[in-house]
């Protein structure tokens, strides 16, 4: 009982706290976060695709006000003025991190999908004049060849990422990258650690949950990739590790059970049966036979005084 | 089989290359199929083209090889294909389900996206959203009810025809095509997530202008007098995609992995968690325990939630 | 029993063999009776076909409730069908020779009842055309499975146990020349199995026959308890029951005795064979009857106020449907009309008189049909999860017409076989009802 009380004013607190929040702030940073390139056509037009599959539940159709008005915070109308009043950088953190009950799309929308949204989004704005940033400077000289390799360190039972890069056939360790380390599941990828900065040596190391389960020998299959794509690229490393906990669970059906096919039947049940049919079916037979011989028996001469009859 | 069993336990990549490949082969119907080495099964039909260039092909043992393009037979799986398949499963998966109460606000979208997927009539659920109350006391909230997937599912149990079964990997399946239609699985649900088709299937029109074939892991074409329910889209699993109620929510409110790999993924955000963590964190609970059917839903309990309550529901358990 | 010497009464055997062959022969009368029947039957059939054509959706089932009258009428028809087991197997062979008259009535009645429950069972099936699925593909944890078997092998032990006896009966019609058409005289031939009265062959028959009994009970306790299981094996409140088979085998035991009550009388009356199926038959007919209302009103004390005494959360809702809700009027009319009114006036001999008798019958069969009916119903209206989201009508259960004639089509199917039967061979067992009382058969006092 005392959980649903708990429950209930927890839900509450958390409808007035939300309402109360009303603004949604974004760090200054974010805010000033522009595309590099100017919005087209195109982009408005996948924007539109994207935008119907996941937003159009919540927001509904831009400029129709037809958004689901009984949500808390209100999603709003993507076209209308308090809407179009964040910069492009407010929205693009927005739609990455999600808030109550805007769901993040940081995983699910690659950066482009967001950037076209915004795109999309903003062609219901006439009064909208892009800007866009210029390419964001590094410490990495220009023309620069990175490269990234994934390897576990027996010694400290890390996994590290080496990052090197090579400029006119020179190959140096580089250092102060952000990079994070995934392994790979069935749908997603599974972020390991936090992201790590390469140190001095262009090394990130990496700890993780030794409970982790790999294949059936253990290996584990790691993905390698820079926090910030947009700046360093879309470079990846992907490698086979064999740190994860050997998974040899048998399949679901492997054994005897009641709800297994025939041939997976408890014995019980299958002796149980097969012996009780074949019991009484062998004097069901016994009885036919003795049919038979009723009827042999008929074609013996018989006296009438034998007769019982 | 333990080498062919690491081999298989890496095919679902997720890398961008391997993913269009299978979504291309996907399309196409198309499964490697080498002439040379006969891998051609039994129970295709076929039709060859001719071409010069080697391609990559995915075997039906999933190993990647390369072969001409001539040799290439583009093959659609038939009915009998697709029932052996079906009934095999995914080799190495435990698929497991867990849904967030406190997110769900009945926003439905999930019963829109598995009605259409599965060709059912507006009043044929899979997956249906409940608003429950567990006591007189506590706040109403919705619950999203799919088929459990018992590992001990008593509709499968009480099968007389290995119409309804058990794959390796969890889910738990219906053949139309053995239906006799006796519906004694619903009868043994205590979840009542089975469903009949009384009358023609709402798609039925459709099945009639383009005969297709019957896929097992989609239950389409639905059939009259069969039962039909929830699949956990295994289609969608074989082409290493979400599910497909999971997909369509807005809300958060699924999440979707392979216990095996002690990963779920959810549907909206795409983030992918542990599931164990997820569990032990948020309390997760699966319904009627008591049952003893060991469901591979589990439920987090409706706290601390961002939606306000539905409404008591009037017709409670009646 | 082999050392069975049996001597019969030549003059007896006269006397009965004409009473009892008298009646038989398609007159006009059967005949218009037939016409009726069938008639009726197509009808039915007709209503089968629009189901067959058009799906269950024609029934008033639908998802939250899928089984509905058709299940219950098949509980129903295996129930009456265990009396051929009561009546030959149980009270047979504790040696009681007052039920050798009603034996083959009994029989007929296993017969008819069993087959029509094949039959109706296929009535409920989506797909009635896959039968030979459960056969190729059986699953033999599935209680279908056991169900299928064990229906089978009682309707032929039961076939068994009325042809045998039957064997001495249709050679005495032919040797005594009965007349009779051409069609039925190549039926008698077929089936006396050369029978000449050879004492071998009466040693042979006694030996099957008794063999035949000992097998008929643990058969019918089988279908019974089987057909209790396709129930109580599901988690529903009002199923999930431990002692299912016992209630359903006793309760099957008051419907078969009082369908047979219902058979003998109008046997008794239509066929002039009063002397026979005599006053003192029905009282002893009476007392069994009386008998197994007293244990199934046990059973059902069991059944109801346990569970009504802890009120369980799911219990509570189904017991409270039945005593005060929707089905409350059926409920207490098959508890007080059909089982608790019967089991206290039986205990006065004048009740036990043909006419009350038989209209005792009537109600306990028709309180027995109900029975049935709420047993499959309310529970299937009450699963553990709420029921949302469906039309309306879909929530609630009642049977529609093409159903209801449906079934009706079962129950005149059940009579047409056991008119037929009963114009085609002896009612009473002939041969058997001519044998000479042991003397020194033990004289100790018997209940009934």
């Amino acid at each position: 009982m005392r959980r649903y009380y708990t429950t209930l004013i927890l839900s509450v607190c958390a409808v007035f706290g939300l309402s109360a929040q009303s603004t949604w702030s974004v760090p200054q940073d974010q805010k000033e976060k522009l595309n590099t390139i100017e919005f087209t056509e195109s982009m408005e037009k996948s924007g539109a695709d994207v935008f119907a599959g996941k937003c159009k539940v919540c927001h509904g159709v831009p400029g129709q006000n037809n958004f689901n008005a009984l949500l808390n915070p209100s999603p709003g109308d993507p076209a209308g003025d308090k809407f179009q009043k964040n910069t492009d950088g407010e929205l693009f953190y927005k739609i990455s991190e999600g808030r109550v009950t805007m769901p993040s799309f940081k995983t699910a929308l690659s950066k482009d999908d967001i950037w076209n949204i915004i795109a999309y989004v903003r062609s219901f704005n006439p009064t909208y004049v892009q800007e866009t940033s210029e390419k964001i400077e590094t410490n990495i000289p220009e023309g620069t060849q990175l490269a990234m390799d994934i390897s576990y360190n027996t010694d400290k039972d890390v996994v590290e990422v080496l990052l090197t890069g090579t400029l006119n056939d020179i190959t140096n360790p580089v250092g102060g990258v952000n990079i994070k380390l995934m392994a790979q599941r069935y749908f997603g990828n599974l972020q390991i650690d936090e992201a790590k900065s390469t140190n001095k040596r262009g090394i990130a190391t990496f700890s993780w949950n030794k409970e982790l389960p790999g294949d059936s020998l253990g290996n584990i299959e790691l993905m390698a990739s820079f926090v910030d794509s947009d700046i360093y690229g879309p470079l990846s490393s992907e490698k086979k590790l064999v740190i994860g906990k050997p998974n040899n669970n048998p399949p679901l059906n492997k054994g005897r059970a009641m709800w297994n096919t025939v041939k997976k039947a408890p014995l019980w049940i299958i002796i149980g049966y097969t012996g009780a049919v074949l019991i009484v079916w062998i004097f069901i037979f016994y009885v036919l036979f003795s049919l038979k011989n009723i009827f042999a028996l008929g074609k013996e001469s018989i006296s009438e005084d034998e007769k019982l009859i | 089989m333990s080498s062919e069993q690491s081999n298989k336990s890496n095919a679902p990549k997720k890398s961008k290359g391997l993913n269009s490949r299978r979504d291309f082969m996907r399309k196409i119907g198309l499964i490697g199929a080498a002439a040379t080495t006969g891998a051609v099964s039994s129970g295709f039909t076929s039709s060859s083209s001719a071409n010069n260039e080697y391609v990559k092909v995915l075997t039906s043992d999933n190993k990647l090889v390369e072969i001409p393009k001539s040799q290439v037979q583009e093959v659609k799986l038939n009915t009998a294909a697709l029932q052996s398949r079906g009934r095999i499963g995914i080799p190495g998966k435990r698929w497991v389900m867990v849904i967030d109460l406190a997110k769900c606000r009945n926003a439905r979208e999930c019963i829109k996206g598995c009605q259409e997927h599965h060709h059912l009539h507006p009043y044929q659920y899979h997956i249906n959203t409940l608003v429950m109350q567990d006591n007189p006391q506590s706040a109403p909230y919705n619950m999203p009810k799919p088929c459990m997937h018992c590992d001990n599912p008593p509709c499968v149990s009480v099968c007389p025809v290995d119409a309804t079964f058990k794959r390796q990997d969890g889910v738990v399946l219906i053949d139309n095509e053995r239906c006799i239609g006796c519906r004694f699985c619903m009868a043994a649900c205590p979840y009542s997530v089975r469903v009949f088709n009384w009358e023609e299937p709402f798609q039925a029109q459709l099945y009639k202008e383009e005969p297709m074939e019957y896929d097992v892991e989609t239950n389409i074409p639905q059939k009259k007098g069969t039962i039909t329910k929830c699949l956990f889209s295994a289609d969608c699993l074989r082409d290493g995609e979400l599910p497909t109620c999971v997909r369509a929510c807005p809300n958060e409110v699924f999440y979707f992995g392979d216990q095996n790999e002690d990963a779920v993924t959810n549907g909206t955000t795409r983030q992918t968690v542990v599931l164990s963590e997820l569990l032990e964190k948020n309390a997760g609970y699966r319904l009627m325990e008591e049952l003893g059917t060991k469901p591979r839903v589990y439920y987090l309990p409706p706290k601390d939630r961002v939606f306000e309550t539905p409404e008591k529901p009037d017709n409670h358990h009646s | 029993m082999s050392g069975h010497n049996i001597k019969f009464n030549k003059e007896k055997l006269d006397k009965i063999a004409t009473d009892v062959l008298k009646p038989l022969g398609f007159n006009g009368a059967f005949k218009v009776w037939m016409s009726f029947l069938t008639v009726a039957l197509l009808a039915c059939l007709y209503a089968y076909s629009i189901q067959y054509r058009e799906g269950l959706i024609v029934t008033g089932m639908r998802d939250m409730v899928s089984w509905g009258m058709y299940i219950a009428n098949f509980v129903f028809f295996v129930a009456t069908a265990l009396v051929g087991m009561l009546i030959s197997g149980v009270i047979g062979l504790l040696g009681y020779k007052w039920i050798k008259p009603i034996t083959r009535i009994a029989e007929i009645i296993a017969v008819a009842f069993a087959a029509v429950a094949g039959l109706v069972i296929v009535s409920d099936m989506g797909r009635p055309e896959r039968l030979l699925h459960v056969f190729m593909y059986g699953r033999v944890q599935s209680p279908i499975l056991w169900d299928v078997t064990v229906v089978t092998t009682y309707l032929v032990i039961s076939t068994l146990l009325y042809l045998l006896p039957l064997i001495p009966d249709l050679a005495i019609a032919r040797g005594r020349g009965h007349e009779m058409p051409k069609w039925q005289a190549k039926i008698y031939e077929l089936l006396s199995f050369n029978w000449t009265h050879h004492p071998k062959q009466y040693q042979l028959l006694f030996k099957s026959t008794r063999l035949l009994f000992i097998l008929v009970i643990p058969t019918a306790f089988a279908i019974h308890t089987v057909t209790s299981w396709l129930l109580a094996v599901n988690s529903r409140s009002g199923w999930d029951s431990t002692i299912f088979g016992p209630y359903f085998l006793t309760g099957a035991f008051v419907t078969g005795m009082a369908a047979v009550v219902i058979a003998v009388f109008f046997f008794r009356n239509s066929y002039k064979l009063r002397e026979y199926l005599d006053d003192s038959l029905f009282d002893k007919m009476g007392k069994l009857l009386e008998f197994v209302c007293v244990v199934y009103f046990y059973f059902n004390l069991n059944e109801f106020v346990v569970p009504a005494y802890k009120m369980k959360e799911f219990d509570a809702v189904h017991i409270h449907e039945l005593f005060v809700g929707k089905h409350a009027i059926m409920f207490w009319f098959s508890q007080i009309c059909g089982l608790i009114i019967p089991m206290i006036i039986l205990l006065w001999k004048p009740f036990r008189k043909p006419v009350p008798l038989f209209i005792i019958s009537l109600f306990v069969i028709v309180g027995a049909w109900l029975k049935r009916y709420i047993i499959v119903i309310p529970t299937m209206e009450h699963p553990f999860l709420p029921i949302q989201n469906l039309p309306n009508e879909w929530i609630v259960y009642s049977p529609t017409v093409i159903e209801t004639m449906v079934t009706i089509g079962s129950i005149i199917m059940g009579v047409m076989i056991i008119s037929v039967l009963a114009k085609l061979f002896p009612v009473i067992p002939i041969w058997e009802m001519a044998e000479e009382e042991d003397q020194n058969e033990d004289k100790t006092t018997k209940i009934i």
